[in-house]
């Protein structure tokens, strides 16, 4: 069954329960996403904060260290040794690779290295950065990151102007080769979850730092992203990633603090299978429970529907099987004692009807034996009469006068009259009692044959007939040529008086449908008063005397109530002297 | 052929004064037996009781009235027409029913004619005399049969 209720019911059902499930799913899923990306962003940024904080102090530190040395004003004025003795202690105390005094004019005055290098060999600096840059601004200057060609730690420069106290100007600058190794440290010590990773990218893209030295070593060079959130990391792949800036001197580092999306959303991307999972469960689970439910709603009205069908095919002893206490329990007891009631009153009715046929059977038998003795007992006094009075008329034919003679005649006539009354009566009551046998009848020959045995009772006169085409009809054949005789028998006998008599059989074709045919005799002959149609139809009626037209009156009545037999209708037309038209219904064949 | 007879089975008199009258006018009416009712022609044909010393032999044709006391026509002629012997007389139903239930059944039970009495005197007259004609001058019947035996 196609739009059953069970399958609407169930859709409704599931569409109701997986449709709110499903934006709730979807909704947490996608906050659960954000706040994770949102999360392991701030964890990114908080990894690189830290760290430039740590990488801002060591810078300070160093720089305030140098600072310190360059303060103390007076050590370009210091002897040689001392100068030597705390360039010593600096380099000792710090990471620092080496350590160079420059004059105002860049010229070397001390190189102490931490290979234990001493020299003092007059090194001209006065082209090098270091110098004339932190000699003219008077500032710090840091030199971009390099790399050691031996041990490949990253090493920087660092070089500071010392002010002469008295004069306000530079005359000299400290310069120190820096080890970053400090800074690697940092990086390395930096506790990452998996996925992730920290690294320093100065302001040429090139990697300075990372916890795996090879990718500094590799030169790896890497473009900072304008934002923040979900960025291609250092290795191309989709990342959480989060950048903090520092700057030393001249120089801007980024520090860079990347996850993988991969590991920084894992926990988000187990919400959402959590979910879909809780979905898909929540989908078999309800639906399962939902076409359970449906079917126990379902199954009683299917239950009912059968039965119906059942009890309407017939079958009035089908009950309705549902004891469940609920609304269609109620409805299958309404149900049963509808049918119950039902039963009873089929019962009552059949036992009604088979009393009533009994008791017609009965009357149709007394009826039978009625009409047989009417037929037989009745008849016999009559032929008596009429043979009796015929054997004395023969026997006292000189005796009797004219009058005499004449009565004689009379009890003749009137016993075969008589006669003739009771033949028709019978025949009339054999027309509502005979069983129907009901086949096409091709009115058409019907009516030709019926025409042609009246031609030789009117083969002195002078008729024009005229036989439309006619439809088949269903009928009893015999029934319905006992129509055709005494319709055309009596267009012929009514139209005696006329010089030119007309028929005309045919059909009504505006008043036919697709069931039933209208069919008429029109005869020009008499007519009838029509004050006296009611009369028309009924038996013995007669609207014309009978010294006019002989008959007795059962005729038409014959004629209705074979029409009727056979569910038509039966109507006429006509005035006095202006002939008559009758018309009968009929079924098609 | 002159020992052969009509034998009429009819109850009421009057029909059978006027069978008789009727046949008078053709001169067959001495050869007419009548009887009153069933039993009777069933005796007469089997020559028991009061026809048990009756001579020998069938009578030349049987005209029946259905309507009868006792025995009815049509019970006398199922017992004849279920006699090997007896089935060979031609038996004429002539009544005044024209009931179609009575027409039918007597030719089941193989009655030879089935003939309706006229009202009408002359038409009566008429009928016997076409009747008698036909079985006793025209048709041959199947002589001697039981004479042999």
């Amino acid at each position: 069954m196609r739009n059953s209720i069970q399958t609407r019911l169930t859709v409704a059902f599931i569409g109701l329960a997986i449709g709110p499930l499903l934006i709730v799913g979807v909704i947490l899923a996608w906050q659960s996403f954000i706040s994770q990306e949102q999360q392991a962003l701030n964890l990114q940024r908080e990894v690189a904060r830290r760290v430039a904080a740590e990488a801002t102090t060591f810078f300070a530190q160093l720089e305030n260290e140098l600072r310190l040395v360059s303060k103390a004003q007076v050590l370009p004025g210091l002897d040689q040794n001392e100068q030597r003795n705390l360039l010593m202690l600096l380099k000792s105390s710090h990471a620092f690779e080496e350590l160079v005094l420059l004059d105002s004019q860049g010229r070397e005055q001390i190189h102490v290295s931490r290979q234990g290098h001493f020299s003092i060999n007059g090194n001209d600096y006065a082209d090098v950065n270091e110098y004339f840059v932190s000699r003219a601004s008077d500032e710090v200057y840091c030199s971009p990151v390099r790399f050691d060609e031996n041990s490949g730690e990253p090493l920087m420069t660092v070089a500071i102007p010392l002010l002469n106290v008295r004069t306000g100007l530079v005359d000299g600058v400290l310069t120190a080769v820096v080890r970053l190794k400090k800074i690697w440290n940092l990086i390395a010590d930096v506790r990452v979850s998996p996925g992730q990773s920290v690294y320093i990218v100065d302001a040429q893209g090139k990697v300075v730092a990372h916890r795996n030295p090879s990718v500094v070593l590799r030169g790896i060079t890497f473009e900072v992203p304008d934002q923040v959130g979900i960025q291609p990391g250092l290795t191309g792949k989709d990342t959480v990633l989060a950048v903090e800036t520092v700057r030393f001197g001249q120089q801007e580092f980024a520090i860079v603090a990347e996850q993988a999306v991969s590991e920084a959303l894992t926990l988000a991307r187990t919400t959402v299978l959590i979910t879909a999972i809780l979905i898909v469960v929540t989908l078999a689970v309800s639906g399962a429970l939902g076409f359970l439910a449906v079917r126990q709603i379902v199954e009683p009205i299917r239950t009912m529907a059968t039965t119906t069908k059942a009890i309407s095919a017939g079958d009035l002893s089908q009950q309705v099987k549902i004891t469940s206490r609920d609304e269609l329990g109620v409805l299958a007891d309404a149900f049963n004692s509808m049918t119950a009631q039902l039963r009873i009153l089929i019962n009552n009715l059949e036992q009604r009807v088979a009393e009533r046929t009994a008791q017609l059977e009965a009357s149709n038998k007394e009826l039978e034996a009625f009409s047989y003795s009417v037929s037989h007992d009745l008849r016999a006094p009559l032929r008596h009469i009429a043979g009796f009075v015929e054997l004395l008329r023969q026997r006292e034919a000189e005796r009797l006068d004219a009058t005499s003679l004449r009565y004689v005649h009379n009890i003749v006539e009137s016993a075969d009259r008589m006669s003739g009354l009771i033949d028709d009566l019978l025949a009339f009551s054999r027309t509502g009692r005979a069983e129907m046998q009901l086949r096409t009848v091709e009115l058409n020959e019907l009516v030709q044959e019926v025409q042609q045995e009246l031609v030789p009772d009117i083969k002195d006169r002078h008729m024009t007939w005229k036989i439309g085409p006619l439809p088949p009809v269903q009928a009893d054949p015999a029934l319905l040529r006992q129509v055709w005789v005494n319709l055309l028998s009596n267009a012929v006998k009514f139209t005696a008086p006329c010089p030119q008599a007309h028929i005309e059989i045919g059909m009504v074709q505006e008043e036919s449908s697709e069931t039933e045919v209208t069919l008429f005799v029109r005869d020009n002959g008499v007519g009838f008063d029509p004050q006296y149609i009611h009369k028309l139809f009924g038996v013995f009626q007669r609207l014309h005397q009978k010294e006019e037209f002989e008959g007795t009156g059962i005729g038409l009545a014959t004629v209705r109530r074979i029409v009727e037999r056979h569910g038509g209708r039966v109507w006429a037309e006509g005035d006095l002297g202006h002939g008559a038209t009758f018309y009968l219904t009929l079924k098609r064949a | 052929m002159e020992t052969r007879e009509i034998l009429l089975a009819e109850d009421d008199p009057k029909d059978i004064e006027l069978t008789l009258t009727a046949l008078e006018q053709h001169n067959l009416a001495n050869k007419v037996v009548s009887v009153r009712d069933g039993a009777k022609a069933l005796d007469y044909l089997y020559r028991r009781g009061d026809y048990s010393d009756r001579p020998v032999g069938h009578p030349l044709v049987v005209f029946l009235d259905l309507k009868m006391p006792k025995v009815d026509g049509l019970e006398v002629l199922r017992q004849v027409k279920a006699d090997p012997v007896l089935k060979t007389i031609p038996v004429v139903v002539f009544t005044s029913s024209c009931q179609d239930q009575d027409i039918v059944e007597s030719y089941h039970l193989g009655v030879n004619a089935y003939v309706v009495k006229p009202v009408a005197f002359d038409k009566f007259v008429e009928v016997i005399k076409r009747l008698s004609l036909f079985w006793v001058l025209t048709n041959e019947p199947p002589s001697g049969a039981v004479n042999r035996r």
